[in-house]
This record gives C-alpha cells, structure tokens and sequence, in this order.
C-alpha cells in the first residue's frame, strides 16, 4: 500500500517530474508570463527569464510554450542539455524546429533557408517563437553571437524571430560575453524563491490537484517547510513528498512538526536555513541540494 | 390515508410543468390532511397568489402569519405579513399589525415606516385623527423627531384643535430654534401661521430665522408688525434693531435700541450695541455724548476695552475733539496703556477735561439741592490727583466767576501752594485737627474726609485785607465761622481736582454727615479779618439778590485768579493752581436766596452763595434762599452734602433758631410758603442745573421715543408721549409741531396699508427660494421613506442595537422569495461588523435571484474592496463571484475566482471540484496526460 492510498490521493503530489498539472499560477508566475507573452506579442526580440535552482523556470517554460497556440505561434522549444553545442548545431536545430524541412549543410543557405521560413510564418500572420531552456549552458561568444545574427532577421518594422532565454543566474555571464547581445534583451524577470503565505498555497493547490480530500499537514508544518526548502519550490516538493511518506510509514493521517523536523534532518537541510545564508554560501548550498535532488530523482 | 410524499411530489412535478391549478390541488389536499403543517400551507398560499387567487392566498397566508405569531416566529411573521401586504397594499390592518409586530423585534424603523404609509394613508383620506393617533405612536418611538411632532400640530388643526396644535408648534419651534434651523423655523411657520396669534412673540421666531437667512427686509417687516402690539417688548424690540442694522437703517436702528434703553437702562451691551449703531450711523457726536454720559459705567463694570475702542473710533471720526482725546487718555492709563498716552493732545485734553470736570461737579453741586428730603450723599469722587491740570498748564486758566455779595481779595498764593500734598503730615491744620483731612490709601484713592467738627478751623487763604465786603457786614464773634465761601471754594478744589482725572483713580471726598454745618475748615484757619469779611448779616430773606451780571455786593465777583483760593486742606490737590470761575454768561444768578436763621449772616454765606451760583458753561443757577435757608445753623449755604434731613428745611431751623432770632421770625413767617416754592423751584433747578443741555437732552430723547413710536406705526404711542411732554413744557412750539406730524403720519399710514400685510408677506415667501429648498414637512407625505437626514439618524441609531433582528428579518424576506425587503434588511444589518459580510454575500445573492448580475456583482466586488476584509471574506467573496460567473456561463472568469479561493484555501468549500469540473469543461482537463505537458514535437533537446 503506497501513501497515496492512505492519503486518498489520485496521484503523486510533490513529484519534481513536470506535470502541467500541477502547475502553480503564482503571483510571481503569472507575473513573468505576462512579460514573456508581452515580448513575444510585441516582435520584442529576445527575453531572458533568470531563477534559482528549482524556481519553476522549466515549469513556465512549458506553461509558456502551451500558451502559444499553433494558429498564432510558430513555437519551440530547445532544452540544452550540455555545454559543448555548436552555432551550427543550434542553428540547424532551430531551423528545423521552426520547419524548415532539409536544412542545408551549409550555414549561409541555411540561414536563407531560415529566413525563407521566417517569411512564410510572417505571411501566416504569426509569430515565430523559440524558448531555450537551461540557457546559461551557451558558454560561447560565438554562440550568443550566432543568436544576435537571428535577432537580425527581420523586415522593415518588425523582428521576424522571437527567442526567450530561461536559465540559472549564471546565464547573466552568458549574455555578457557578446554586450550587443545583452543590450538586445527587452525584457528581463527573476523569479524568487516563495514566501511562507505562497508556498502555503503552493502545497494546498498540489494537494488538490492530487486528489486530496483534506489538509494533510498541520498548521506548523508549512511554515518549516518553507524554512527548510528556503522557499525554493523543487526543494517543498521533496520536503513535503518525503514528509508523507514518513508519516505513512508512522500510520499518521497527518505530517507533523515532528515529522517534518526528522525529515530535514535526513535531508542534510537542518544546518541550512537558505533564507539566511549569504549569497554565495546558498550558491554552494544550492549546488548540493542539486546533487541530492538528482540523487532523490535517481532513487525514485 | 393520504400519502404526503406522493402529494408533494406530485405538487412539486406540477409546478414545473407550470400547471399551478393542479399543484395547489394537491396542497389543498396536503394542508386539509395536515393542517398542523405551515409549511404546506405556506407554499399553498404562495401558489394562490401565483394563481392570482388573491383572496384565498390572503386568507391562508394570514393562517400562516397567526401561527408564527402565536408561536413566537415573530420575524417569519413580519415575512408573512409582508407578502400580505404585497398582495393587497390597501388592507390598513396589515400595517397596523406590521408594525405593531416590528416594534415587539424592537425594529424601530421598520415600525416607524409602517406607520409612516399609515398616516399618509389617513391624511390622503383626510382621516386626521387616525393620522394623529398613529403619529402619536410614532412619536413615543422616536421622541424626538420634530417631523412627527409639526405633523401632530398639522392634524390637530385639521381638527380645529387650535390649542393643540399651537402647543405643538411651539414645541418644534423651540428646538428647531435651539437648533439654529432657520430655514425650517420659516417652513414652519409658513404652515402654521394661521394659529398664531399676531401678539406677543409667537413670530418672533420667524422674523429672527428670515433675519438670520438673509432675508432681512421680510423680518423687517414682521417685526414692525409685532412691535404695533407689543411696542416695549425687549426681544421684538432687539430683533427690530438688528433687522434695522443689517437692513442698514441705522438711524431706525438707534431709535429703537434708544426705545429699549429707556426700559433697560443699565443694559452695558445695549448701550454698546446702541454706540456701536451711532458709530455706524455716523453720528459720532451723539454717540460721544452718551459715551461721556455713561463712561463710569463702563468702567464700574470693568469695560475699559470696549470704552477704549469706542473712543479710538471716536478718535478717528473726531480726530479735534478734545473730550474725546481726553477721555481716551484717561482710559488708556485706567488700562494700563501708557505707551497711548504720549500723544501730543492729551495732556491739554486733559486739560479741557478738568475744565468739563469741574462745570459737572459744580453742576452736580447744585444737582444735589434736588436731595431735600433725602440723605445727602457724603462721598463726593474726587479724581487722581496725579495729573493736576494746574502742573501741566501753570499758564491755563480756569477761570469762574462767582457772583458773591462779598467784598474780599483773594488770595494769589497758587493752587500749587494752597493745595498740600497728599501726605498727612503736611496738613497746615494739623495743630487743632486730629484727623488726617485726607488719606492715601494703597489704590492711590485719597479719600479726604472732611470732619465738619473742625469747621472752626476753616480758613480761607485770602488776603488778609478788609474786604468790601466787610465794611457791610456786621462782625459778630459768635457767628459761626464764615465757611460757606471757604468750603464752596474747598468744594470747587476738590470737584475740580475729581474732575481733573475723570476716570482715574480718584480722590474720594468723604463727607460725613453731622450736625450742623460745619466746615471742613476750621474758623482758625480763616484770618480774623477773612472771618469778618465772611461774616454776613443775613437777616433780611432777601439778603441776597443774585442778578447778573451786576454783582449784589461791592465786590461779588470772586475771581480766583491767581490762586486766589487758599485752601490749606491736606490732601486736597486742587485740579488748577489758578482757577479762575469764569461763568460765561455772567447772568447765573442765585434769585431769591432767603436765609432763613440769620446765623448765616456771616460773611462765610456769601462765598458759599457765590459757590451756588457758579456760572459755568453758560448755566444758570437759580438758588432760591429757600433751598439755603432751611439750614438750621445757617452756616452753610453751600455745602448741601452736609445736610442731614434732620438740618432740612424748617426743623433744625427751628432748632437753631434761638440764637437767631431775627430770621426765626422771618422763616416763621414764610415757611410753608418757601418750601412749596423750594419744591417747584428745586425741580426747575435740576433741570437748570442739568445746564440746558441735559434740558434738550431730555427732550430729545422723548423726542426720538416719539420717532420710534412713529417708525414703528405706533401713533397713539407718539400722541400720548407728545401730549405729555407738552403738558410738562407748553413752551416748546416744536412739540405742537410733532404733534401735527404724528397726525399726518398716521393719515399716511392708514392709506398705504390697506389690509394685512403680514399675510402678504407670507404669500410672498411662499415663493422664496428659501422655502423651496427646505423639505420639512413636504416630504413627510411624500416619501415613505425617512424623509429627513434627522429623522434618518435617529432612527438608524434607534435600529443599531437591533442589528441580528434586521440580518433575522432579512433571512426570512430571502426565503420567501421578498427579495428587495430582504435587501433593505441586509443593508440595515450590514452597519454591524460582525454582520457585514454575511449581509454583503445575502445581499448578492438575493440580486441574482431577481437577476440583477450587475447588481450582484457591484455587490461582491465592492465587498472585496473593503480594506478590512478578512481571508476568509475575500475567499467567499471570490467564491460568489466566481459561481456568478458560472452561472453566467463565464466560465473563464468563473475559474479565474475560484483558483483565488483555491489559491487561499484548496479546500474552501467545493472550490476544488468546481475547479476541476471547469478545467474539463474549457479543455483543460488534464488528468488523462499523465507525462509531461508540452508539444513533445515542440520540444527538443540540444
């Protein structure tokens, strides 16, 4: 018998797997959507969201991507998953994505190619939009400058090619190694780790979209979560997932302070109370919680 | 056996085919087989009324309504009845028992508005009884509402209740007048003027709200109207006067504050008020005269501020006016103003004022002889002596002639010299008195007290020189001293130096009644040969014949020149070292001066007699030996103040009279005679001595009595005030004249008015503006709401204990379907914090249930607006408007309220299904896609 038959849940509430579901419109959320959506809308160009670690940068870069209709958006999305990727690499992947069908070898007949495609997306009255995930991983200057040469695109008036960078703070580093680049961003919105009244409602709603029937964690215990997770969501959603689990495994209907405390404990997150760490201790802290959490998924 | 689910169920799918008919059959069937049931019976009589079966729907639903009642449901009740009265709004039985039921709730305003279509009810009907018994049931729910109580004086005319309705009235008059509510005092009136009576001050209210509003010439003439009857009535009278000043008739405004002094004279804020329109009127002078008049007054009462700045007016207005100069000198340093006394005129103002000062104080002097009979006044006010006139103007003379039938020189030594110091010690008398003649006490008030006993002490400073005089006189060691003259011109120092410092602190001469005529100068004092100067032989009644300008004596005319007055009395600082008593018209005469006991023939007689007829300022002075002659002694003529009553007149005469026996005879002889003569003559005297001025004075001021009564229309006041006068001075042609002037006014006036103008006044203000912008008792009739921001406040603070029962009452309106009564209830309920929300969320859903979304959603959203809104308001709040939406089909909107509420509170009533079941039904419903959301094609992975 799992917890989710004890708790009467449908489904698991605190997976850090993407679920769009248990999308979390949160005040910060739909604040950066707005801007991102206002940027795409308005042929801005480029748009960088930045967050921590488990912000939900991931999670508002589907959420955006769903938001873009095929009918009006000529949308992508590219996740970049390690740091050794060429222009050209990116550029044919971009190409493609956009529907460009046989994209040549070549890269300037490929950017003809692009631009071809670009047109035609222009001629359909829609918008071409591509989101990158995990931006900070394009550590080249060639690379950020093969994106300035698309941001070039455009006919008289008007960008032919919208692109929106989601990534670590690091990507700030990124972006700076071509300043023209940089200077091309229109809009720019860091999403924060969450406060004790939002994170409460971030658990209440993941609960309710899980099937729970009634609060299964007492008044207390959300305030040390928040404390815990510094209010970083991926990090709530460990905590909480693991907090169920043990007061499954204790018979309890619902999580308690206690259980909460024993949980941060095997966590390794009661020495680590983020909201008050300085700067760069929570950068090293964070690199650990990422280790654990890939430890946690792996385990999983 | 009737099967009661069957019944209902089948009424129940009968009225959702619309087939009423047949669903009241089965509750017919259902309340016939339970009648106990009022629910049944409840819903058969809504079904009836549906059905448009009036009379029977009445009929159950009264079943319905006495059953809640007799169980104490009041509020279902009140429901019930309600829907009653919706049914038939003419049933007055309903109302009665409406409100009868909400004031057993305690809500008041409920009640009040039950009776309130009652009484317009009654009223339409012209049923002003009922209408003023209701009413009075209103009023003993809310006691002070004053609508009710104009509208029970309204009813009670109606009945010819006059008395009534007059007492009620006046009653809301009161308050209303209390309450500064001019404008409603004129509505008021304007309705119940018919039961005023025109006398007394009934309207007096209204001509003081018209005056107050503005409308000045209306109180104006309501005013003049009140006053015809009741022409010395203070308050008409005072708002006649302030009618006059803001109409700007100042002229009208002084003859009627003129009118008023006369009955109140000590009135200091009349008097003020009567300067202050003189001032206004630019009659400067008058309004300086009676300042002079009335100053000590206002300085016994302690106004020296406002004396000051009527006379800084004055200043300005008269900038050359020397008793004005004066006057304000005197009463910037009475203030403590020093800085306001350096101006260059005042000390000859001052001086001007000493010369005044000693015209009054001789005049008063003279006034005093009117004391026969009475006790003569032993304080005689003497001013400070700080500012002698004498030291600030050595070369200034003031001079008086006296016309004496005595020859002596006087004296040259300076008042400087004559008049010692304050100081006891110096007193030049000191050997043969004890007593300090004068004193300064710690007020810097000296008070001279002058003890008669030391008359034999008395000495004149004249010359020592035989005067005329003496060669006529007959010396006689054992006459009394010849004081007379020494003291007459002792009083002449003392009153000159009183008057030297008009306001300031004084010289108090103290004169203490004793017997017989003493002087304060004892006969070693005087020199042998002044004493036999002074001595005169007054045993002829005639011995004085006063006629001026020739003098009856050698050398009669006294000039005191030079200090001619030697007055070594301490403490008396005279007010001139240099005195001359220059009467301007050297025809002041004392006629027919009789010395009674030929005592008084000494020589001290004849400066006494030449005090007596002090020419000052052109007055006469007419002594009639009459007046002299009663004293006893005979040694004084002049010191009236000394007299004591018992020295009055004939019997202390009698008393003294053995060592005069030449004038015991002659008194004898004459007495009576001389006393009627002295009384007439006293009269005459006053006034004499009241100088003309004081003469025309008088007159003037009946005259204007006479003008107010004219102004006023008041001409058989006029007449009958002129006929007096005339009778008391028949020779004043200019009365005959006024009198003629009164006739033609009066003719005038008869034609110009041809009938009541006071009802034209109040048809003309039945279009002024003023009264349409009042609602007072208009909007009783007209409105059955509270008609009144007054009444309104009473009744909502009446209602605000009462709270739970409007949330209560508006409950039961909401479940039988009286939605907008349910929402009047809420809105009263919604005043009590507690209440607020619920009220707000009742209130929302009673608009939808009428299909007022807009409505509704105003409501909600003006809840979310509050600022003191709790999470769990804003969730339900949310969660209203989120259903709105719902069923409005927004369903967008829908979900967008109620992920708010979810966003609070996941499990915040069934917000989490409602959620669900929206995402499914806008194709958001995800639950099937287990993986990841996200265009798998869009995605890709670099």
């Amino acid at each position: 018998m799992s917890y989710l038959k004890h708790y009467g849940l449908d489904r698991e509430p605190f997976s850090n797997a993407p679920d769009a579901r248990f999308y979390f419109n949160s005040d910060q959320h739909s604040q950066a959507l707005l801007r991102l959506m206002y940027a795409v809308d308005s042929n801005k160009g480029l748009a960088v969201l930045v967050g921590g670690v488990g912000t939900g940068k991931t999670t508002l870069a589907r959420r955006m991507l769903d938001n873009l209709p095929e009918d009006r958006y000529e949308s992508s999305l590219l996740v970049m998953v390690h740091s050794g990727i060429t222009p050209e690499w990116i550029l044919t992947r971009i190409a493609f994505q956009l529907g460009v069908r046989e994209p040549a070898g070549d890269r300037l007949k490929l950017l003809k190619q692009l631009y071809t495609r670009l047109l035609e997306i222009e001629d359909e009255g829609r918008r071409a939009v591509v989101l990158i995930d995990e931006a900070q991983m394009l550590q080249s200057r060639e690379l950020m400058e093969e994106f300035r040469g698309l941001l070039n695109l455009e006919i008289p008036g008007k960008k032919l090619l919208n692109i929106v960078f989601f990534g670590l703070p690091e990507l700030e580093d990124c972006l700076a190694l071509d300043e023209p680049l940089a200077q091309r961003v229109a809009v720019k919105y860091h999403l924060r780790s969450m406060t004790v009244d939002a994170t409460t409602s971030y658990i209440k709603y993941r609960l309710q979209v899980a099937g729970a029937r009634h609060m299964l964690y007492d008044d207390p215990v959300i305030p040390l979560v928040h404390r815990y997770a510094g209010g970083v969501p991926r990090l709530i959603n460990t905590i909480c997932d693991n907090c169920l689990f043990e007061a499954y495994l204790c018979k309890m209907d619902k999580v308690d302070s206690r259980i909460a405390h024993s949980v941060a404990g095997d966590l390794g997150l009661l020495q680590m109370p983020l909201t008050e760490l300085p700067r760069d201790r929570v950068k090293d802290d964070l690199d650990e919680i990422e280790a654990m959490l890939e430890r946690l998924e792996q385990r999983q | 056996m009737v099967n009661k689910e069957k019944l209902l169920a089948n009424a129940q799918k009968f009225i959702s085919k619309g087939q009423i008919s047949k669903a009241i059959g089965e509750y017919e069937t259902l309340v016939g087989a339970f009648p106990r049931d009022v629910r049944n019976r409840q819903k058969l009589a809504e079904l009836l009324s549906r059905d448009k079966r009036d009379e029977e729907a009445l009929k159950e639903y009264e079943a319905v309504a006495k059953n809640y009642t007799e169980t104490g449901f009041y509020l279902k009740a009140i429901a019930v009845f309600k829907q009653m009265q919706k049914i038939d709004p003419s049933r007055l039985d309903i109302y009665h028992r409406l409100a009868e039921l909400n004031e057993k709730q305690g809500l008041v305003g409920n009640a009040l508005t039950e009776y309130r279509n009652l009484v317009a009810y009654y009223e339409q009907h012209q049923r002003h009884q009922e209408a003023a018994d209701v009413l009075e049931k209103m009023l003993e729910l809310d006691p002070d509402n004053l609508n009710l109580v104009a509208k029970i004086a309204e009813c009670c005319m109606a009945l010819d209740q006059n008395d009534q309705a007059f007492e009620k009235f006046q009653a809301v008059v009161g308050a209303l007048v209390a309450k500064g509510d001019h404008a409603k005092v004129i509505k008021l009136y304007d309705h119940f003027l018919g039961i005023c009576p025109e006398e007394g001050t009934t309207r007096l209210p209204l001509a003081r709200a018209l005056l107050n509003s503005g409308s000045s010439s209306k109180a104006l003439q309501i005013l003049k109207n009140l006053v015809k009857h009741s022409p010395d009535d203070a308050e008409i009278n005072r708002c006649l006067a302030d009618a006059y000043v803001a109409v700007e008739d100042f002229a009208n405004a002084r003859l009627t504050l003129s009118h008023l002094l006369k009955h109140r004279e000590d009135d200091l804020d009349l008097r003020e008020y009567f300067l202050r329109v003189c001032l206004d009127a630019g009659e400067a002078e008058r309004a300086r005269d009676r300042l002079e008049e009335w100053k000590d007054s206002f300085v016994e009462y302690g106004r020296l501020a406002a004396l000051r700045d009527f006379y800084n007016e004055l200043q300005a207005v008269l900038p050359g006016d020397p008793l004005v100069a004066a006057t304000l000198a005197d009463v910037h340093e009475a203030l403590g103003d020093s800085a306001s006394l350096e101006t260059p005129e005042a000390p000859e103002k001052n001086f001007e004022t000493a010369a005044n000062a000693v015209l009054e104080m001789a005049i008063d002097d003279v006034e005093a002889l009117d004391m026969v009979g009475e006790e003569a006044s032993p304080d005689v006010e003497v001013p400070a002596l700080d500012k002698p006139v004498s030291e600030e103007h050595p070369a200034e003379e003031l001079e008086l002639d006296l016309d004496l039938d005595l020859d002596f020189d006087p004296p040259t030594q300076q008042i400087d010299d004559v008049v010692p110091s304050a100081e006891p010690d110096s007193d030049p008398v000191g050997e043969s008195e004890p007593e300090p003649v004068a004193e300064a006490d710690e007020d810097l008030e000296i008070e001279m007290e002058v003890n008669l006993d030391d008359l034999d002490d008395f000495e004149l400073g004249f010359d020592g020189g035989p005067t005329p005089a003496e060669a006529d006189a007959e010396a006689d060691a054992d006459h009394e001293p010849p004081l007379a003259a020494a003291q007459e011109a002792d009083d002449f120092a003392a009153d000159a130096g009183d008057q030297s410092l008009v306001d300031g602190p004084g010289i108090e001469l103290e004169l203490p009644e004793v017997d017989g005529l003493d002087g304060f100068v004892t006969a070693e004092q005087l020199e042998p040969e002044a004493a036999e100067q002074a001595e005169l032989s007054a045993a002829d009644e005639d011995w004085i014949e006063y006629d001026h300008p020739e003098p009856s004596l050698a050398d009669d005319q006294l000039e005191l020149a030079d200090g001619e007055l030697d007055l070594p009395v301490e403490g008396l600082e005279p007010a001139s070292d240099e005195l001359e008593l220059s009467g301007a018209d050297q025809d002041s005469s004392i006629e027919g001066l009789e010395l009674a006991d030929e005592d008084l023939d000494s020589p001290a007689e004849e400066p006494a007699l030449a005090s007596e007829e002090l020419s000052l300022a052109g007055e006469e002075l007419d002594l009639s030996g009459a007046e002299l002659g009663h004293a006893g002694d005979g040694t004084s003529l002049a010191a009236e103040e000394f007299f004591t009553p018992d020295e009055e007149l004939s019997g202390p005469a009698d008393d003294h009279a053995s060592g005069a026996a030449p004038a015991e005879t002659t008194l004898a002889a004459s007495e009576e005679l001389e006393e009627l003569e002295a009384l007439e003559e006293l009269d005459e005297l006053e006034e004499l001595a009241a100088g003309p001025d004081a003469g025309s004075r008088q007159i003037e001021a009946e005259l204007e009595e006479v003008q107010f009564y004219l102004q006023q229309g008041l001409f058989d006041d006029a007449e009958r005030l002129v006929h007096t006068l005339i009778e008391a001075r028949p020779e004043r042609p200019e009365l005959q004249a006024e009198l003629a002037g009164i006739e033609q006014a009066r003719l005038a006036a008869a034609s110009e008015v041809p009938g009541d103008a006071f009802v034209d006044l109040m048809a003309d203000l039945q279009d002024d503006d003023l009264l349409e912008a009042t609602g007072f008792l208009d909007s009783f009739a007209e409105s059955g709401q509270a008609d009144d921001d007054l009444t309104q406040k009473l009744v909502s603070e009446l209602d605000s204990a009462d709270t739970e029962s409007h949330y209560n009452l508006g409950i039961a309106y909401k479940e039988m379907g009286l939605y907008d009564e349910a929402i009047a209830e809420f809105d009263k309920a919604a005043q009590d914090p507690a209440r607020h929300l619920d009220c707000i969320t009742l209130t929302g859903q009673c608009h939808l249930e009428t299909g007022a979304k807009d409505e509704a959603l105003a409501v909600f959203k003006s809840g979310l607006a509050n600022p003191g809104l709790s999470d769990l308001g804003r969730m339900t709040l949310n969660f209203e408007l989120g259903m709105l939406h719902q069923n409005s089909g927004e369903l967008l909107e829908a979900l967008e309220y109620f992920q708010l509420v979810a966003e609070q509170d996941t499990f915040f009533r069934d917000v989490s299904e409602l959620i669900r079941s929206l995402r499914k039904q806008l194709g958001l419903d995800d639950s099937n896609d287990d993986g990841p959301q996200g265009n798998r094609d869009r995605v890709s992975y670099v």
